[in-house]
């Protein structure tokens, strides 16, 4: 009889035992639904709720709306001039501020830039310039009224405190709010002051100049900067203006004065828009650059349309944070963002060209706008009385609302933060919403296409997620992060491969099983190598290495294997008796002999071989001596236009066309007899950097491998249509394979050499690809180094793959007379070709997802060239650098946890995709 | 044999045979024509070589570059006074040879960084106008500023003594044993706010031998007395402040409950109700057995009434149980006011009473250190002509004997004292704390993390691997889900280790640690947190009430729908019950009253093990199925037939067999998790920690401390160290430290996993 127990424990083990090897299953479910939970709040859009508002005492519409920090309370400015402040959840009007003793009437009112800097012109021709905001303090406990003591958590009471109120906010237990509006508002005085203002504007950069741009409505325009003066004995400070004077180029006769005015660019630029979407650009004596010859005062530059549509007009305009990007509105829907960028091909004066950046049309027309202070967030009132929350960037509709007016949205705000919303419709009703904001600046748009970004004239996926400041744009575009990934992947696996699968198809077949005993552990050793310590030694000692050597580093790759082969040939001309011995037991050594020597080789020879072909042309070297002409102007190509320096890319780019850039012109080299150059000393890193040169040594080094692939394998196959006839018995077949191999080799160079010509021919550099400008972080040193960490992993599987073939094939091959090398290529490899793709596969998992060592050895740039001597950065080194900085749950860290994601995707397919081959492989090797 | 017909897959078999094989075969009575070169493919064989040679070079060459700089670092070398050809003179340790863009260079180390010059200098070759060996140069390691260079001048007794007014200076003490020499006269200085200042010295030894004499005498007692007060703050200051802190946090978590329990009144639940409903249901389980078990069975398996009834009754017990102590409604009183008031006066007088044994131990401890900072030493760098000053800001007070560790005259030692010195700089890295901001000292802390980590991850580990394997290996029955989980677990194996780091910081630092921390963070509503409980109860009762329907008796079919349904019933319940625990309205953190500094809740050695532990599990699992496969089923069907069940075949025959492949697993997990960096970096691993996670303070060992790890270590001294240059010595000697862990481990797992071979070998003939 089983006892009891026994029974029970039975059970119950299984049981555990049972769980336990389902949670491992749900171990990597889970890893990957964690993944994605924190990472999907990224794409949804942010959600609204109103605030309980009550009917507004609006009897006029105001000209501006301030919401303030927490969206506590709005402050209204009326056309009588009166500032009135309303708190937000209640409605009360808490304090009304009233400028002068006399109501004066507004006649135009500047948009608030991101300081909250207003300027206010009035019907009596006075300009009043200064801030409008709420401001809060936090009370002490004896600061406290009686009146706001018990309130609840959360509320709000209007309190009299001097001459205006103030409203105090109860936000914790113990912690209470004030919040005040507040302008300080001061006159400044025009020169020639008469006419009343039509159009204005006032914006700061972020050095505190301040820039005001007023235009009167006879066309007459004032441009300068405001200084704040304090009067010597002290008082109040006086604003005083230092201006210029201009006047609008009409675009077309009868087009009157602007609609709009912007000062654009930290006060480089004035933008005048006229309702049927003319836009003129002009620059002012702060844009001059130093090269610029530009005569002072302030010049139209350019004049385009920013309409999309006949028979549209615009209805609204204003500048984003940051005073760069100008967005307009029209009365069919659209929104679109515009921005001057640097584009040499421009025809404007200053080189600049005004590109659209973003588009997004809705079904009712615009009828207000209103920026954000803090992000690229823009919010739309439409017609219909819909707001929409638009994030320009991401081209996200964070939060769409039905304001319930029934008529069109006159005027809307968002607060600093994001987090509230408010609008007033045309009859004064206003509502007002609590905004969450979500992940607004990203979208898949943003996260995997491309955008165009201020200050770039065309789209471009980049990655850049912080900035200087607030008001820069964050670029979180994966794609370069991806692309760092595949590249450090393929390069590494382009030395890694071919090295372990060629020792371990040497180990299994090759091999005497005592010496096969002692190399395989030691090889997976190597994989035991903590990854940190590679890199460390990868950025210390390996990367000044390579810099110093980097001429016999390029030749060893092409040398090495040809010489071994070389020297392999020459081996077999030594007579068969002599060489027997030798071969059994110390092959390894010759090998490696032949190894040394071509390394030293390659050292010795490096020197001459880069003196000999990376030399400078004789084009360079004629302009380096000053013998050259400059070229006229319109034979310039289209894309140089007007500019005192080049990029060494854009020189590299004259260059192909055997042009130069000398002092701000393009010349052409002349050859003139009486000239003395100086020494064509070859130097492969100014040959990299674009400094000297031509394309075709470059070609013919990277060609020179696949050259002298191609010249042999041609060569075998003719070989073994010539061995077939059977009259030819060679009476020193090794001689003839040596001397073939040898025409091989010539063959192939000479094919490299024709094609690089080729390609130069065409115009082709390899500097724009694989090669180019040299950093001491590279992905040379990476792959190198990487070979450490993919190797033993690949050389280990596939060594097991091809022991695993079973020995009676070996057997049969053997016995039908076919030698070790006959059957190790054509019997043992084809059967256990799917194990070796098998561990290629898990090393490039290995490779794809390396943290430490591209993390020490390259300079993680998120850059986007293919070139193998520049740095990049992948997205598990991205990871490691910017997750610990990352606030919990923000944007910044789901898109780190996105990068997390994107990884563990693209693992899983290698990883996935090699175990099934694997367990065919399994089968297969079962059923032999 | 035809190969051809047996797979008809392999590409040789549709390609015509090679020709060179053709011309290997022996004609028919001719003579044997010699083979084609081209058939032994000699070249590549040798291209294949070459790929294996490469792959030596690679690794030998490695680990030659760690041991030999990883070896030479403490090894103290020469210091050379160099001089210029422009006149002047220095001391540096030449340190390498560079090939420089005006020729040759040499690199020398010449510290005396607090002297305002370079810690290191390039020299070109070509302006040395000679160098020399004086034997008296001197090497100070110090505590901070790292080393000074100089020539040994004099150990003197210093005085900077307030003197009280109107008292004459008294002489100064002589430490006995020590020469007295030349003394200076009394200099009195009148400080800016009118009090005098005494000053005066005394040589104990001047010249290079006496001092280098007096160092020897006088250096350690020096150590001995830094080291006694550095203790007295670790030992009597850190637990006072610990004290302190102790009663701010009783207090403030008193406070909380306070609040908590004024915002949540009391439930309308009678009191008696729980407890009288546990009792019933405890005493009818107690007397629902023996009823049972009187009443006459055919088969001893349970039928599905009883044990649906005796699971209600149980389940019953439980929530009245679980109520009473949740609800606990005869603690939900408010706490009084006055209780709270008379909470914060006894905190504010312990908390004085504390402050003044803190200030007591304070001043005895400033007795000490004055003692210290009398003894001084002078030794003068040649360059500048200053000695090594006691900090950069008072350049003419020379250096307190006790801040320098160790004194070195390496050109005068001969060859065994180099090598004590060599030893003893190792003991010291392998015991002490480092300084300097890592670029100085020792490791200690660093290899004990190392080791603490090391061992929670395979403590973590080893089960969930073996268990997982079990059932891989005896309990799955092979089917889609065993290769679900196959998958699964080549995948855990193929995920990039920073991807762990992602999960571990998000997952268990971020929602565990603040769950442990703080509580839900969306906590249920109570009613909907009591169904959920019913509903774990039922699905319970459910499942095992199925469970017994669908096993009736042995000899009855299999229902596999019943099976699937009891499945989902216990999926159903495991679901149920973790959202249970993480969204329970009862529970409101452990460590609410350190908030918002996190105590769980960030970075700690605990997550660092456990995502590590996620990290090397399929390393363990993978081993583990590899030894369990390795007992042969012969041994197992020798135990089903003597009656053994199926987890006593295991636990008694299974498992001891596998233990050397457990084994093999379980270090190459440590091995892993000691090389591992990337994760470590987001969850665990700083640059530097305060406090060990094991330590001799109550609960003993803090898994929510952060840590030191030596890989991390590597890392932040290459890359983060503000001096980089210093900092390399460091690193190498760092590198070879974890080089040889994770290489010694390995070699352990082979050569158990050799044994193991063996003893399969043997078991299977």
């Amino acid at each position: 009889m089983t006892s009891r127990s026994v029974y029970l424990w039975d059970r119950l083990a299984g049981a555990v035992i049972r769980g336990g090897g389902i949670a491992v299953l749900a171990c990597v479910l889970g890893i990957c639904l964690y993944l994605v939970l924190t990472a999907l709040p990224l794409f949804r859009s942010g959600s609204a709720t109103t605030i309980p508002a009550p009917a507004l005492p609006i009897h006029e519409l105001p000209r501006l709306a301030v919401l303030g920090e927490y969206g506590q309370a709005v402050a209204l400015l009326g056309p009588d001039a009166t500032l009135r402040s309303i708190a937000l959840p209640g409605g009360e009007v808490f304090s009304e501020v009233r400028r002068g003793d006399r109501p004066r009437e507004v006649a135009v009112v500047s948009a608030p830039d991101r300081a909250g800097l207003v300027a206010v012109a009035f019907a009596d021709g006075g300009v009043d310039v200064g801030t409008i905001r709420i401001d809060t303090r936090i009370l002490a406990d004896a600061e406290v009224p009686a009146s706001a003591a018990s309130i609840p958590i959360g509320a709000s009471v209007p309190v009299v405190r001097g001459a205006a109120g103030v409203l105090i906010e109860r936000t914790g237990e113990r912690q209470f709010r004030e919040s005040t509006a507040a302008s300080d508002l001061r006159p400044v005085i025009l020169p020639g002051a008469g006419g009343p203002i039509a159009r204005l504007d006032f914006r700061g950069d972020p050095g505190g100049a301040r820039f005001l741009a007023t235009l009167a409505a006879d066309g007459a325009g004032v441009f300068g900067t405001v200084r704040s003066v304090r009067p010597l004995g002290g008082g109040i400070p006086r604003e005083r203006l230092t201006s210029t004077p201009f006047s609008i180029v009409p675009p077309a006769p009868g087009a009157g004065i602007p609609d709009w005015l912007f000062i654009a660019f930290d006060g480089r630029h004035l933008l005048a828009l006229w309702r049927d979407g003319t836009l003129q650009r002009y620059v002012t004596p702060s844009a001059a650059t130093p090269g610029m010859t530009s005569p002072p005062g302030i010049r139209l530059v350019e004049t385009v349309s920013v309409l999309d549509g006949a028979g549209v007009r615009l209805s609204a305009a204003g500048m984003l944070l940051g005073g760069v990007t100008l967005v307009v509105a029209d009365d069919a829907g659209g929104l679109r963002a515009y921005q001057p960028a640097r584009d040499p091909a421009s025809p404007a004066a200053d080189a600049m060209r005004t590109v659209r950046s973003s588009a997004r049309r809705f079904d009712a027309p615009v009828s207000a706008l209103a920026m954000s202070g803090r992000e690229r967030v823009v919010a739309v009132g439409l017609a219909d009385g819909t707001l929409v929350v638009h994030h320009l960037t991401s081209g996200k509709d964070v939060v769409e609302v039905d304001a319930g007016f029934g008529d069109p949205v006159a005027t809307a705000a968002v607060s600093p933060r994001g987090d509230t919303l408010f609008a007033i419709g045309q009859d004064g009703r206003s509502a007002a919403w609590a905004i969450d904001r979500g992940h607004a600046e990203s979208s898949l748009g943003v996260l995997f296409g491309r955008r165009v970004y201020e200050g770039e004239a065309a789209p471009r996926w980049t990655y850049q997620s912080s900035a200087a400041d607030d008001a820069a744009e964050v670029k979180m575009s994966l794609v370069p992060l991806i692309y760092g990934t595949l590249k450090a992947t393929v390069v590494g696996m382009f030395l890694a491969v071919p090295l372990a699968v060629l020792a371990a198809i040497y180990t299994s077949e090759f091999m005497r099983p005592e010496a096969r005993r002692v190399i395989k552990p030691a090889v997976e050793m190597m994989a035991s190598l903590p990854s940190v310590v590679l890199g460390f030694i990868a950025a210390m000692v390996l990367a000044p290495y390579v810099r110093q050597f980097l001429p016999a580093i390029l030749l060893a790759v092409v040398a090495v294997p040809l010489g071994v082969l070389m020297l392999a040939h020459l081996w077999m001309i030594v007579p068969q008796d002599a060489r027997t011995g030798l071969s059994r037991r110390w092959r390894l050594g010759l090998i490696a002999v032949a190894v040394g020597s071509m390394v030293a080789a390659s050292a010795l020879l490096a020197r001459p071989i880069e003196r000999m072909l990376f030399v400078p042309s004789r084009a360079d070297r004629l302009v380096a001596a000053g013998s050259f002409e400059p070229l006229p102007p319109d034979a310039w190509p289209a894309w140089v236009g007007r500019r005192d320096t080049m990029s060494a890319d854009e020189e590299r780019r004259l260059r192909v066309r055997g042009l130069y850039f000398r002092a701000g012109a393009v010349v052409r080299p002349v050859d003139a007899p009486d000239v003395t150059l100086p020494p064509a000393t070859g130097d492969l890193r100014r040959w990299l950097d674009g400094g000297i040169g031509r394309p075709w040594p470059g070609w013919f080094l990277a060609l020179a491998l696949p050259g002298v692939l191609c010249a042999w394998l041609i060569q075998s196959r003719i070989d073994r249509r010539r061995t077939r006839s059977p009259d030819s018995s060679p009476r020193s077949p090794a001689v003839l394979e040596a001397a073939r191999f040898a025409l091989a080799i010539t063959l192939g160079l000479c094919l490299a050499a024709a094609s690089a010509a080729l390609l130069g021919a065409f115009g082709l550099d390899p500097r724009d690809s694989v090669f180019g400008p040299f950093s001491q972080r590279n992905a040379l040193v990476v792959g190198i180094i990487m070979g450490f960490a993919v190797i033993p992993l690949v050389y280990t599987i596939s060594e097991d793959a091809l022991r695993s073939v079973p020995n009676a094939l070996r057997s049969a091959s053997l016995g039908v007379g076919a030698t070790a090398w006959q059957t190790a290529l054509r019997v043992v490899l084809p059967a256990a070709g799917s194990g070796v793709f098998s561990a290629c596969m898990i090393g490039l998992g290995r490779a794809v997802g390396e943290t430490m060592i591209v993390l020490m050895a390259t300079g993680n740039t998120p850059e986007m060239t293919p070139n193998i001597f520049s740095g990049f950065r992948t997205l598990a080194a991205n990871i490691a650098v910017e997750l610990p900085e990352a606030e919990k749950g923000g944007t910044h860290y789901r898109v780190l946890f996105l990068c997390g994601l994107v990884l563990f995707a693209m693992t899983f397919v290698i990883n996935t995709s090699a175990e099934v081959v694997r367990q065919r492989v399994r089968r297969r090797t079962a059923a032999l | 044999m035809s190969l051809a017909t047996t797979d008809p897959g392999l590409p040789f078999a549709s390609s015509p045979p090679p020709v060179a094989v053709r011309a290997a075969t022996p004609r028919a009575g001719g003579a044997r024509k010699p083979t084609s070169p081209l058939a032994h493919g000699e070249p590549l064989v040798w291209i294949m070589g070459a790929g294996l040679v490469l792959c030596i070079v690679m690794i030998a060459g490695i680990l030659a570059l760690v041991a030999v700089h990883g070896a030479a670092t403490f090894w103290p070398r020469p210091i050379d006074r160099v001089a210029l050809r422009d006149g002047t003179t220095f001391l540096g340790i030449p340190l390498r040879d560079e090939q420089g863009p005006d020729g040759p260079r040499r690199l020398y180390r010449t510290g005396n960084r607090d002297a305002g010059l370079p810690p290191f200098r390039w020299v070109d070759l070509a302006a040395v106008a000679g160098t020399e060996r004086p034997p008296d140069a001197l090497l100070l390691d110090r505590r901070n500023w790292g080393i000074w260079l100089g020539e040994p001048t004099a150990v003197t007794i210093e005085r900077t003594d307030l003197l009280p007014p109107d008292a004459a200076p008294v002489q100064l003490e002589i430490p006995p044993g020590a020469q007295r020499g030349r003394q200076t006269d009394d200099v009195l200085e009148t400080l800016p706010d009118g009090s005098r200042r005494v000053r005066s010295r005394v040589y104990l030894a001047e010249g290079a031998a006496p001092t280098l004499a007096a160092l020897a005498s006088a250096q350690p007692e020096a150590a001995a007395r830094f080291a006694r007060i550095e203790a007295g703050t670790r030992e009597t200051l850190g637990p006072i402040n610990g004290r302190i802190e102790r009663a701010r946090l009783d207090l403030r978590a008193l406070e909380l409950e306070a609040a908590r329990r004024a915002g949540d009144p009391l439930p309308a639940l009678p009191r008696w109700a729980f407890g009288g409903l546990a009792a019933l249901a405890t005493i009818a389980l107690a007397v629902s057995g023996p009823l049972a078990r009187r009443r006459p069975s055919a088969d001893r398996s349970p039928r599905a009434g009883r044990v649906a009834v005796r699971l209600a009754i149980a389940a019953v017990g439980i929530a009245a149980a679980l109520a009473a102590t949740l609800e606990h409604p005869w603690s939900r009183t408010p706490i009084p006011a006055e209780r709270i008031e008379a909470a914060r006066a006894s905190t504010a007088r312990l908390t004085a009473a504390l402050e003044a044994e803190y200030a007591r131990a304070v001043a005895e401890l400033a007795a000490l250190r004055v003692t210290d900072d009398r003894l001084r030493v002078i030794v003068t760098d040649p360059a500048t002509g200053r000695f090594a000053p006691r900090r950069q800001t008072e350049p003419d007070e020379p250096l307190p004997l006790s801040q320098v560790t160790r004194v070195t005259a390496p050109n005068a030692e001969p060859w065994s004292g180099k090598l004590a010195i060599y030893l003893d700089r190792w003991w010291s890295f392998l015991s002490e704390e480092p300084r300097d901001a890592n670029t100085d000292g020792g490791v200690f802390p660093v290899i004990f993390g190392t080791v603490v980590l090391t061992i929670l991850l395979s403590i973590a580990v080893v089960p969930l691997g073996v268990v997982a394997a079990l059932y891989l290996r005896e309990y799955a029955r092979q089917g889609p889900l065993v290769s679900l989980i196959r998958i699964a677990v080549n995948n855990l194996a193929g995920v990039p280790s920073i991807v762990y780091g992602v999960f571990g910081l998000g997952f268990f630092c971020y929602t565990v640690g603040g769950y442990i921390d703080r509580g839900s963070p969306l906590p249920a509503p109570r009613s909907l947190w009591w169904i959920g409980l019913g509903g774990v109860l039922l699905s319970l009762i459910l499942g095992a009430t199925l469970a017994a329907a669908a096993r009736t008796s042995p000899e009855s079919r299999p229902r596999p729908f019943l099976a699937r349904l009891v499945a989902l019933c216990w999926a159903l319940a495991v679901a149920l019950a973790i959202w249970l625990v993480a969204s329970t309205p009862y529970f409101s953190g452990f460590f609410a009253e350190k908030l918002p500094s996190p105590t769980y809740g960030g970075k700690g050695i605990l997550w660092g093990a456990l995502t590590l532990a996620l990290l090397t599990l399929p390393v363990v699992i993978v081993a583990t199925e590899e030894a369990i496969a390795a007992v042969p089923r012969s041994v197992r069907e020798g135990s089903y037939g003597c009656g053994g069940s199926k987890w006593q075949t295991i636990r008694r025959i299974v498992l001891p067999q596998a233990l050397p492949g457990i084994m093999t697993g379980a270090i190459l997990a440590m091995a892993r998790g000691a090389g591992e960096v990337a994760p470590l970096m987001l969850v665990g691993a700083v640059k530097l920690a305060p406090e060990l996670p094991v330590s001799g303070d109550f609960p003993f060992i803090h898994p929510e401390r952060s840590f030191m790890h030596l890989g991390f270590h590597i890392y932040d001294l290459g890359f983060q160290s503000p001096d980089s240059e210093a900092a390399r010595p460091l690193v190498w000697t760092t590198t070879l430290l974890l080089v040889l862990i994770v290489l010694v481990l390995n070699l352990a797992a082979i050569l158990v996993r050799g044994r193991l071979r063996a003893r399969v070998i043997n078991a299977s003939v």
